[in-house]
């Protein structure tokens, strides 16, 4: 756990993207630090960590941007959205409304996200079973109508925090390695026929940053 | 909860100094000129005039007005507030308002008057003053089209500045949800007529008006905020439409005793608050033809490259002190940088975090270190600089600025543009503003590599401090830590003796943009008290030998300039000494106060460092401080003013 400067074998960026006060800073220090504040802030504009986790005997490092869910980050964070392989969309299972905006955090991600980007809808606070407004039958059914995968989680309690960050970099994985598999440099692989292809970057492209800079003039 | 809250807006240090005087309080309104209202209408008028063209329409016939019955309500509830006893003028003063308010809605082309636009509370103090009707319609047609904030972006300007001044409590408000369009739209869009007393509104809109600075009600609505600050805080849990009408009721408990202190606390925070943000950014808010320039979805205070220019030059009085963080990745910042500039590698912060905090905090110190020794560039106000414009372009410096804001670091703000800004500027304006140049690796000089080939790279030296910090954070992530806490704790002993090897003298001769190190002499100066050759000489008066204790202050002046200076205490006076902005050995001025006519000394809870002192006498004089621990020196001042009294009555 934490962020070390371990040797890994793949390099992931994912954001956690939603309303704002849906917990996505709770799920980001759960998994990365295993903390939870029940008085937390308001993030402000985009905050990071790190977490290596191991996929099929390789290491993953996960990247996790978290970014703020107010409406006044827009734009500064949907600059991060770019280059990520992977989206937590995280709602809150007792706020309908934060449920309602999923739809617009979606085209949020299909304005500003690579195409290809494996996004995971959560159902968070899922120990507010008593506050509950959001039916995890109808996210499930929206998320498969959305080709989304889903999960309720609850950063509180720890329920799924886990299971969800592995499955979305278990994803993630697998795409990129049958990729790999696909166009080996020999190309004499068996393809698997239900995959479609994805374009993933594997590493946040740094030099790439750099080059931004000089060229946006 | 009033009383709680009048304590904790003025605290006074209340030092039983002289028992002669009964009613301190009743003369504290003494330092400015209250109006009466007939010249009170005389200033405002002049203050308001504009040419109106539609004074006519005033005169014309009444439109159809569809709740007309509600405009004659609130102006009959307005008029009732004022308490006025002369019948007829009370019928006046009804017939005045409804006209007026009948005429601002065919003006504004609405058939429905619109409460929500409070006009009978912004007409209220102009009312007030029982002037003739074209004079209050024209005054209050001149407040609504000048004063009135026309965007609701306005709110946003708000978040900012007191995002700026006091970020944990607007993370607080932000996680509360409670943005300042819940609970100050009263205050901006009545300037504060529909919360005040009509007393102290009168006086607040004599002093607003006079200043002729519209944007000045946004430090006074920081004011209130920040000063109910601990009290925020400590009703967090509150439901949320209780905290709303507490914090929209405060400027309610404003006294017309608090105006004066109210008003230097606002100036103040003015007064440390780059400027062309709100003036060149932000002016659009009180113009509803302006396009919006997007503030709302600012991360922080943008400062322009010519004003950053100009504080760090020292070419504007009153300048702010910067401490310049330049976020590029280290090997841009090598082919070129602001001379001031700290390398701080936004992408270290994404490689190795560790690394990253062990830097920042290395820069912490060295700017605390610096800010002390009044050193060009170690600035109390943070200024981050990425890349250029663009929110591709500035991902990292983002995240970096993100990561100071979050927590809680004071007047952080953004240099508009980045690096290329900068470049833009040195390069348009022939100034040779960089050091480090080279423009065969500048990224913004290969992008325009037909520009200014012929002239030379010129590696300008800079202050040794910075290109030693620089060499060590240059040196990328993993050894930084290593060799900036050896930099660091070598530093304390070097840099007295770099002063002294002529550094300074050989960037001189070299035309410099960035007069760094001017101070150096600050120093020395009062070693060298044998050579105070003028009767100017600050360190010659502190070296007489009645003078018991002296504390660096600045003095603010009553237009609000800071001027640095010294209070020299000696055994029967309090002299107060400003000195040269660029010699701070040489005496500008020098007033002298007896001891005796010291009538009391306030400092506030809020702002220990801001000391005020009364003085008795005909003037009813005030003066006002920033002392660095002035607990210690009122302590001493206070002592020495109890032994004079003493000394006195035996």
């Amino acid at each position: 756990m934490g962020t070390g400067d371990e040797e890994y074998d793949y390099l992931f960026k994912v954001v956690l993207i939603g309303d704002s006060g849906v917990g996505k800073s709770n799920l980001l220090a759960r998994f990365t630090r295993n903390e939870f504040n029940l008085e937390s802030k308001s993030t402000i504009g985009v905050e990071f960590a790190t977490r290596s986790i191991k996929v099929n005997k390789k290491i993953i490092k996960a990247q996790i941007w978290d970014t703020a869910g107010q409406e006044r980050y827009r734009a500064i964070t949907s600059a991060y959205y770019r280059g990520a392989v992977g989206a937590l969309l995280v709602y809150d299972i007792a706020k309908q409304l934060t449920y309602q905006n999923v739809e617009r955090w979606l085209s949020e991600l299909r304005d500003h996200a690579d195409q290809n980007i494996v996004i995971m809808l959560v159902g968070n606070k899922s120990d507010l079973r008593h506050l509950r407004a959001v039916p995890a039958d109808e996210a499930t059914a929206f998320a498969e109508a959305n080709n989304l995968s889903f999960i309720e989680t609850s950063a509180l309690d720890s329920t799924n925090v886990e299971t969800a960050f592995e499955n979305i970099l278990t994803e993630i994985y697998n795409i990129v390695s049958q990729k790999q598999m696909r166009d080996p440099p020999e190309g004499d692989t068996i393809r698997p026929t239900n995959i479609e292809p994805i374009d993933v970057k594997p590493t946040v492209n740094s030099d790439n940053v750099r080059k931004q800079c000089c060229q946006s003039s | 909860m009033s009383e709680e809250e009048d304590e904790g807006w003025m605290k006074a240090l209340e030092k039983a100094l002289c028992e002669k005087d009964e009613s301190p309080l009743s003369e504290e309104s003494g330092n400015f000129t209250v109006i009466a209202n007939e010249c009170r209408g005389q200033m405002w008028r002049q203050l308001l005039t504009r040419d109106d063209d539609t004074i006519q329409t005033l005169l014309d016939e009444r439109p159809i007005i569809k709740n007309i019955e509600q405009l004659e309500l609130d102006c009959q509830m307005l008029i009732a507030s004022l308490e006025i006893e002369d019948e007829d003028e009370k019928l006046n003063c009804l017939s005045d308002t409804e006209a007026i308010l009948v005429t601002m809605c065919k003006i504004y082309n609405i058939d429905t008057y619109d409460i929500s636009k409070k006009w009978s509370s912004i007409i209220r103090p102009i009312i007030s003053l029982k002037l003739p009707r074209i004079d209050t319609y024209t005054m209050f047609r001149a407040v609504d089209e000048e004063y009135i904030a026309k965007h609701q972006d306005c709110y946003h300007l708000l978040r900012i500045l007191l995002l700026y001044h006091d970020p944990e409590l607007c993370n607080l408000l932000d996680s509360l949800k409670l943005g300042p369009e819940l609970y100050s739209d009263s205050w901006i869009q009545t300037l504060f007529s529909e919360t005040c007393s009509l007393e102290v509104i009168l006086t607040i809109w004599d002093l607003y008006l006079a200043k002729k600075d519209k944007f000045f009600i946004f430090f006074l609505a920081l004011v209130f905020i920040i000063n109910a600050r601990d009290h925020i805080f400590s009703l967090k849990h509150q439901p949320k439409t209780q905290l709303i009408e507490i914090l929209g009721s405060l400027p309610s408990q404003l006294a017309i005793d608090d105006i004066n202190d109210f008003w230097s606390l606002a100036e103040y925070y003015d007064k440390q608050t780059p400027s062309t943000f709100i003036k060149d950014v932000a002016g659009y808010i009180f113009d509803p033809k302006l396009q919006n320039k997007g503030i709302s979805q600012m991360l922080c205070l943008p400062i322009s490259v010519t004003e950053l220019v100009s504080h760090t030059n020292r070419t504007v009085t009153n300048s702010l002190k910067f401490f310049v963080m330049d976020c590029r990745p280290a090997e841009q910042y090598n082919a070129g940088h602001l001379p001031i500039a700290f390398p701080l590698d936004s992408t270290l912060l994404l490689e190795d975090p560790v690394s990253f905090w062990t830097a920042v905090e290395g820069l912490l110190s060295c700017q605390k270190q610096s800010f002390a020794e009044g050193r060009s560039g170690g600035g109390e106000h943070w200024c981050f600089s990425g890349c250029g414009s663009g929110l591709d372009a500035n991902q990292n410096t983002h995240m970096v600025v993100s990561a100071f804001l979050q927590k809680h670091s004071l007047y952080v703000s953004m240099l508009n543009g980045g690096y290329q800004a900068l470049h833009e500027y040195f390069e348009k304006n022939n100034i040779d503003g960089l050091s480090d140049h080279d423009r065969n690796r500048c990224s913004q000089c290969l992008c325009s590599p037909h520009k200014n080939k012929e002239r030379l790279t010129q590696t300008n030296s800079t202050n040794e401090l910075f290109s030693k910090l620089g060499v060590a954070m240059r040196s990328k992530s993993f050894e930084v830590k290593g060799k900036l806490m050896d930099f660091l704790s070598s530093n304390n002993n070097s840099t007295k003796n770099e002063k002294t090897d002529g550094g300074s003298k050989r960037y001189r001769n070299m035309a410099p943009v960035f007069a760094i190190d001017e101070d150096d002499n600050n120093q020395d100066s009062e070693d060298e008290l044998y050579d105070a050759a003028h009767n100017n000489s600050l360190s010659m008066l502190l070296n007489k030998s009645n003078v018991i204790a002296s504390f660096d202050c600045q003095h603010i002046r009553n237009d609000g300039t800071v001027i640095p200076g010294k209070l020299v205490l000696t055994k029967n006076n309090l002299i107060i000494v400003e000195v040269d902005s660029k010699d701070p050995n040489k005496i500008s001025s020098l007033v002298n106060h007896s001891l005796g006519t010291i009538l009391n000394i306030k400092c506030r809870k809020k702002r220990p460092d801001l000391i005020i002192f009364e003085y008795s006498g005909a003037e009813k004089d005030i003066d006002r401080f920033l002392i660095p621990q002035s607990q210690k020196a009122t302590d001493i001042i206070s002592k020495q003013i109890m032994d004079f009294i003493e000394r006195d009555e035996s």
